[in-house]
């Protein structure tokens, strides 16, 4: 590239870059700009207008929430019962029977209950106040001891009278 | 014989009151609107691409400037402002589409070439530098507004100022060639 024709080129681009640069805004932008600058720093009439409508917005939310949160709950309607138990006796309580509890299973691996073994069976009852006595009889004086336990047997061994009445009903007893 | 007193005799500013000073204030505010709107207006516009877009980057600009008070602070007033729109620009970019932002609709019939038959040579290097990437276009775009320099356009996009060069250089070189391409030598001499 020659030099002259790069001169060239350099002025076309100046030219074209000034008026690509130099751009003009639209008239009276100072005075909006002021107008804008000026509209933020005025103090506004009422500021507490701005937030009436939202306020009173909030503040209605608020007492609905408020009522809706603290309203007793809607009492359930009475039974039919109770409306008319002025005219009805009064029953007696029914007693409701108590459904038994369902039997137990069995237990299959309960342990087995023994009872314990004695050292001595039968067991030693301790002697009676006439056994005692022939007991104390028999040391001081032994036949006088055997004498009465002598009377004693013969005496269980007597007849009680039941055998007569038996052999009296038999029939070929001979009695008849 | 006239007796000085107060701050007159001892040559310190008279204080001002209250209202004294918030009339200065909207004062000082009013004159850098007045002084500094077409430049904003520029830079916004090399970013967006869009006069509507670019005059919302403005007022956002002088707004934001106006609510947090940076603007009295501000050393090197087109650099600080050349910033600030910046980046409102950049951001209200992300947010728009690209067939959006372009004010005027590329048809068939206006092409670059169809423009360099015409003769119309401004409008051949609008199209060719927005056809540019934007990390070529931004820089050169800016390089344009006011004569900004390499230092404040770095200054500016957060980059470094031997960056801003390069793509610069890079930026025009594939300008020229495309102009060269459509005849623009032969027309320029």
């Amino acid at each position: 590239m020659a030099d002259e024709e790069r001169d060239a080129l350099d002025r076309l681009l100046d030219e074209g870059l000034a008026a690509y640069a130099n751009r003009e805004p639209r008239a009276g932008l100072e005075s909006r700009i002021l107008y804008r600058v000026r509209g933020e720093r005025a103090p506004r009439g009422f500021p507490l207008l701005r937030w009436a409508l939202p306020g009173a917005a909030a503040a209605c939310l608020a007492a609905a929430v408020v009522y809706w949160s603290h309203r007793a709950p809607e009492p359930a309607p009475p039974p039919r019962i109770a409306e008319s138990a002025a005219t009805i006796p009064a029953r007696a309580p029914v007693e409701v029977a108590k459904p038994e509890p369902p039997p137990r299973p069995a237990r299959r691996n309960a342990p087995r209950r023994t009872l314990p073994k004695r050292p001595e069976f039968p067991t030693p009852t301790p002697l009676t106040s006439e056994e005692r006595a022939l007991l104390a009889i028999y040391r001081v004086a032994p036949e006088l001891a055997l004498e009465v336990l002598g009377e004693r047997a013969e005496s269980e061994m007597e007849p009680n009278g039941i055998e007569e009445v038996n052999q009296q009903l038999t029939p070929g007893s001979g009695s008849e | 014989m006239i007796e000085l007193t107060g701050n007159l005799a001892t040559n310190e500013p008279v204080p001002l009151s209250p209202g004294e000073e918030a009339a200065g204030h909207e004062a000082r505010f009013t004159a850098l609107v007045e002084r500094q709107a077409r430049f904003v207006f520029r830079v916004a516009y090399a970013v967006v691409r869009n006069p509507q877009l670019a005059e919302d980057v403005v007022q956002e600009t002088f707004l934001k400037l106006y609510r947090t008070g940076t603007w009295e602070r501000m050393e090197d007033e087109r650099a600080f402002l050349a910033c600030a729109a910046w980046r409102i620009a950049v951001r209200k970019r992300r947010r728009r589409p690209e067939a959006e932002l372009d004010e005027r609709t590329p048809s068939p019939a206006a092409s670059p070439e169809a423009m360099a038959v015409a003769g119309d040579w401004n409008e051949v290097v609008r199209r060719l530098v927005d056809a540019l990437p934007e990390e070529l276009r931004q820089p050169l775009a800016l390089s344009a507004v006011e004569g900004l320099t390499s230092r404040e356009i770095a200054a500016t996009m957060g980059i470094a100022e031997g960056t801003v060069r390069t793509r610069i250089m890079r930026a025009r070189r594939i300008l020229r060639e495309k102009l060269a391409t459509l005849g623009g030598g032969k027309h320029g001499r």
